[in-house]
């Protein structure tokens, strides 16, 4: 396993932004419902900040802080829900979940960190590799045609619907392996556009 | 048929052949998801001259609650006997997403938006 950090995709770090917010769950033993539970309140919470702060501009027909809320609150559930599920800790270790949202003038950027085990880097890796050099809009669909025959409880849907349904840009960062258990660090960054052009068209398109 | 969950509830009127979802569905896996597919399949497996799907009151779907409703299209799709109506909230900006995507699944979909045609 490479010793030093990899990034897939086009990864900014965090760095001033007009208004940022960060939050730290820290979690030693509560069970992994229970959080999942939690993640609604935290979502709703970062949600309400970002939509406050946002700033509308009174010339776009298309923008209003309720939507920018529902995206948000969206996005954040899910990368918290991604959070939980896959998180990992060393016994007696308390698991750090870290978010990030910064807000400027023309973009919004979401970033959920978490350890995760080093067994599933490698599968990881390749399902990031894959949302970023293939159509989201045809993985998207497969997956729903894949799940309504295969019975299984997870849908692979969370991320596709960012890319699809949000026009969100993704990037993931992977830190260097830590003893002892070898565990990864990885962030995922979620960016939402003011604008984004459409496909094929060249016009600019008004996400919110 | 019913089921209610956390903040949630999913209701089938066998008389108005609707299938009502209410509330929020932040689903987690396994026993819950089950039971929920096992009532969409159900539903979908009598194949009424047409079935609506009530999205009226639904206030929020996380990913395996959309993935919920994209199976249910999928199944009433494939069995090639009803014809789906889709009532939807007005205004709201992620249904109109889910709605998009529901007739690209099932293009022949109807999709109503607080009540009206």
């Amino acid at each position: 396993m490479p010793s030093t950090t990899q990034i897939f995709g086009h990864f900014i770090e965090p760095h001033d932004a007009q208004d940022a917010l960060g939050l730290t769950f820290s979690s030693l033993q509560l069970p992994l419902h229970s959080r999942w539970l939690n993640n609604s309140t935290s979502a709703h919470f970062v949600a309400t900040y970002c939509s406050t702060f946002f700033p509308i501009h009174s010339q776009s027909a298309q923008w209003s802080r309720p939507e920018i809320h529902e995206i948000v609150n969206y996005i954040t559930n899910e990368l918290l829900d991604n959070a939980v599920k896959y998180g990992w800790a060393s016994p007696h270790a308390p698991l750090l979940t870290t978010l990030q949202l910064g807000v400027f003038p023309d973009v919004i950027r979401l970033y959920v960190g978490n350890p995760i085990h080093p067994r599933i880097v490698g599968s990881f890796q390749e399902y990031v590799h894959r949302l970023l050099t293939n159509d989201p809009s045809a993985l998207y669909f497969e997956q729903m045609e894949r799940n309504a025959s295969d019975g299984v409880h997870v849908s692979r849907l969370g991320l596709l619907s960012m890319l699809h349904d949000y026009h969100a840009q993704l990037a993931w960062k992977f830190g260097a392996p830590e003893p002892p258990e070898e565990s990864l660090s990885v962030t995922t960054m979620v960016q939402l556009s003011r604008t984004r052009a459409q496909e094929g068209t060249g016009e600019s398109m008004a996400i919110f | 048929m019913k089921i209610e969950g956390n903040h949630y509830a999913i209701i089938y009127n066998a008389d108005t052949t609707t299938l009502s979802c209410q509330g929020s569905f932040r689903l987690y896996s396994g026993e819950e998801y089950n039971s929920i597919t096992d009532l969409l399949h159900t539903v979908a497996a009598q194949k009424p001259v047409m079935l609506t799907l009530n999205l009226r009151h639904l206030q929020f779907l996380n990913s395996l609650g959309i993935n919920m409703l994209y199976k249910l299209v999928i199944y009433v799709r494939d069995y090639r006997a009803s014809r789906l109506v889709v009532q939807g909230k007005p205004y709201n900006f992620w249904q109109e997403k889910l709605m998009l995507n529901f007739q690209r699944l099932m293009p022949d979909i109807v999709i109503h938006w607080n009540g009206a045609q």
